[in-house]
């Protein structure tokens, strides 16, 4: 007989979310088609041109972008709260974003402004997840000096390197022009507007690579729920599980930065929300962080591209004011 | 001990900083201290424009030799760039305006400016503030300045001037068939000009028609996919032509391919500077927007502006 475990129910429950918040995404966006003309558009070669530019070359970009960007806050969320053993750790906590924003900064005010070079996305994409590499690079520099990771140094340590990269950031808005200013400003705030299928490509492989290193580490992770001592004694390698999952949830957090800026809210809220509904193990967690992140991301997107349309909303107001009442009302429910 | 020797060099660093404070002190005039009730008493001789179009006006009116401090942007014409660089317009330093002794500043109306226009009327120095954002603001301000400045019948002639140009560009381009245009006012995210931007005004005036013209926002973002959906005929890709400005023409845009009038290469640069100004010249950038729109037309040049003297 076959039995159902709630978790093969929650995957089942995600994916299904996952396939309709994909199906939405490619029907809502900022020009008004029908479902069918989007249908067309995939199925028949004959389709209206426009259609078929609209939903080809800028909505299926723009959902796949969605998606690995989605997985990638909420497993590099899920990853840092386990790792810190904090409830308010979030992909940008230990400056990443601040690096890769300064590296952003730095490439459109000053960088693409020099002879010769030319200004485009790539250059900015580069420089901005250099940025974030410096920023891992030096917030693990500083907690790892006496051979082990404190995570409580960790935690100092990034709050400390995102507070000077984003003072770097002010600086070096303060002295520039205006229109390298508004560029530079509007880069920070998340978008999915300047996803290229190249970008989408890295953050896909870096996305699943890390989902890959994660379920090997998920055991792990709930042993070191119970502290680190004990994990030790269940025969877990802490300092290289932790090492791990710093240097995981980190790049995967600096690659979605670079592809698509700060974008709030889903690294912190996905993961606790998975938790509530399906509880704390880390091997049913992890998979359905990544199809809920994407998921929530996707759908907060095309509710942003569609809703005023032909106006678009930065899609960070989205997955603010609808993430904030979902999440107080799983709250309520899960500490009722 | 290690902590006294630590205390002697601060102290010692205080010492040199107090002295260079003092003079910078010193270096700065301090700010007028008359007070005026009911605006300027005579026409002001000292005056300071924190908006490059106001800058462009005053000298067509002849004012120009009053000016005593503009924006780093407000070079035009040629005549201004003698005039001291008081900094950025939008987000203005106190300091430096004051430090230009004026008897009347001029500025942007709007919440950037809000704070810097109370703070100069409470130390009791004229302002003007002028909106800018139609056709009719810029009537508005001619008629404004050139009554602040006691040139009044050279804002009439300037105001009379300016419909001209614009009606001897509009009677050029009667016949022809008017384009779809979309005007590019930034990349990322994608921006445009609604109807409440006089850009939208000239577009109209040129020969072409905005499809985003039924947003009210003077500078709406937009979807792209609302760009490609709307199809235009034209994209109008404005460039500045100051050695450090940043370009990110369209065709150099992955995403922006799925735009028709892109991929068919029908994208129009026109000059930034001249375009993004509402001033005297809005003449000439309506002509070189018809230009864009429809290059086979034959527009005469308009006469330049003129630069006379008026004494008040």
């Amino acid at each position: 007989m076959l039995t159902v475990t709630p978790r093969t129910m929650g995957l089942l429950a995600m994916a299904g979310l996952l396939s309709v918040a994909i199906m939405a995404g490619l029907v809502l966006g900022a020009a008004p088609l029908s479902p069918s003309a989007v249908l067309d558009a995939f199925l028949d070669p004959g389709a209206d041109p426009t259609s078929t530019r609209i939903v080809r070359d800028i909505r299926l970009p723009r959902v796949a972008a969605g998606v690995f960007t989605g997985a990638a806050l909420a497993l590099s969320g899920a990853l840092f709260q386990a790792l810190l053993r904090n409830p308010l750790a979030e992909p940008y906590l230990l400056g990443v974003s601040s690096g890769a924003a300064f590296g952003a900064v730095l490439s459109l005010t000053v960088v693409t402004t020099l002879p010769g070079v030319i200004a485009g996305t790539a250059v900015t994409t580069a420089l901005a997840l250099l940025g974030g590499l410096v920023a891992i690079g030096v917030v693990f520099r500083v907690a790892s000096v006496v051979g082990r990771v404190d995570t409580r140094v960790l935690i100092l340590a990034g709050v400390v390197v995102s507070a000077f990269f984003g003072a770097g950031v002010m600086l070096v808005l303060a002295l520039s022009r205006g229109d390298a200013f508004r560029s530079a400003v509007l880069w920070t705030m998340g978008s999915l507007n300047r996803a290229t299928w190249t970008g989408v490509a890295m953050l896909a492989v870096c996305t699943l690579a890390a989902a890959f290193i994660s379920f090997g580490l998920a055991r792990h992770l709930n042993a070191l729920a119970l502290g680190e001592e004990a994990a030790g004694h269940l025969g877990t390698d802490v300092e290289r599980v932790k090492r791990s999952t710093y240097f995981v949830a980190s790049l995967v957090a600096a690659a979605s930065v670079s592809v698509a800026g700060v974008i709030g809210f889903i690294g912190l809220v996905v993961p606790h929300a998975v938790r509530m509904i399906w509880g704390t193990d880390h091997r049913t967690l992890i998979p359905l962080s990544l199809l809920g992140g994407a998921a929530a991301l996707v759908v907060a997107d095309a509710i942003a591209q569609s809703v005023v349309r032909p106006l678009v909303l930065p899609v960070g107001v989205i997955t603010a004011i609808l993430g904030v009442p979902l999440f107080l009302i799983l709250l309520r429910r899960s500490h009722v | 001990m290690a902590s006294e020797t630590r205390q002697t060099i601060r102290a010692d660093r205080a010492r040199l900083i107090l002295p260079v404070l003092c003079v910078l002190a010193m270096s700065c005039r301090a700010p007028r201290t008359e007070t005026y009730t009911d605006g300027p008493a005579s026409t002001p001789r000292r005056i300071v424009s924190l908006i490059p179009a106001a800058t462009e006006i005053l000298f067509a009116l002849g004012a120009g030799d009053r000016l005593v401090g503009r924006t780093r942007w407000g070079v035009h014409p040629p005549e201004a760039a003698a005039v001291p660089d008081v900094g950025d317009g939008v987000r203005p330093s106190l300091e430096v305006v004051i430090a230009r002794d004026p008897e009347l500043v001029i500025l942007f109306e709007g919440q950037d400016t809000e704070g810097i226009a109370g703070r100069l009327g409470d130390m009791g120095i004229p302002i003007l503030s002028l909106r800018h954002n139609s056709l009719a603001d810029l009537h508005r301000n001619v008629a404004l300045l050139g009554e602040a400045v006691g040139c009044s019948g050279a804002a009439q002639a300037l105001s009379r001037r300016i419909e001209e140009d614009l009606r001897d560009v509009s009677q050029a381009v009667a016949g022809l068939e008017r384009r779809r245009v979309y005007y590019d006012v930034w990349t990322d995210p994608p921006m445009t000009i609604g109807r409440g931007s006089y850009l939208d005004s000239l577009v109209t005036i040129a020969g072409g028609r905005n499809v985003f013209g039924d947003l009210e926002a003077p500078s709406p973002e937009v979807g792209l996919e609302a760009i490609v959906h709307r199809d235009p005929e034209i994209i109008v890709h404005p460039v500045s032509r100051a050695p450090d400005a940043f370009d990110d023409p369209p065709e150099k845009r992955a995403a922006w391919q799925a735009v028709g009038a892109v991929s068919a290469g029908r994208v129009a640069v026109v000059d930034a500077d001249l375009l993004g100004r509402l001033g005297p010249r809005v003449g000439a950038a309506t002509r070189e927007l018809a230009l864009a729109l429809h290059p086979t037309a034959r527009i005469d040049p308009l006469p330049a502006v003129g630069n006379d003297r008026c004494s008040p």
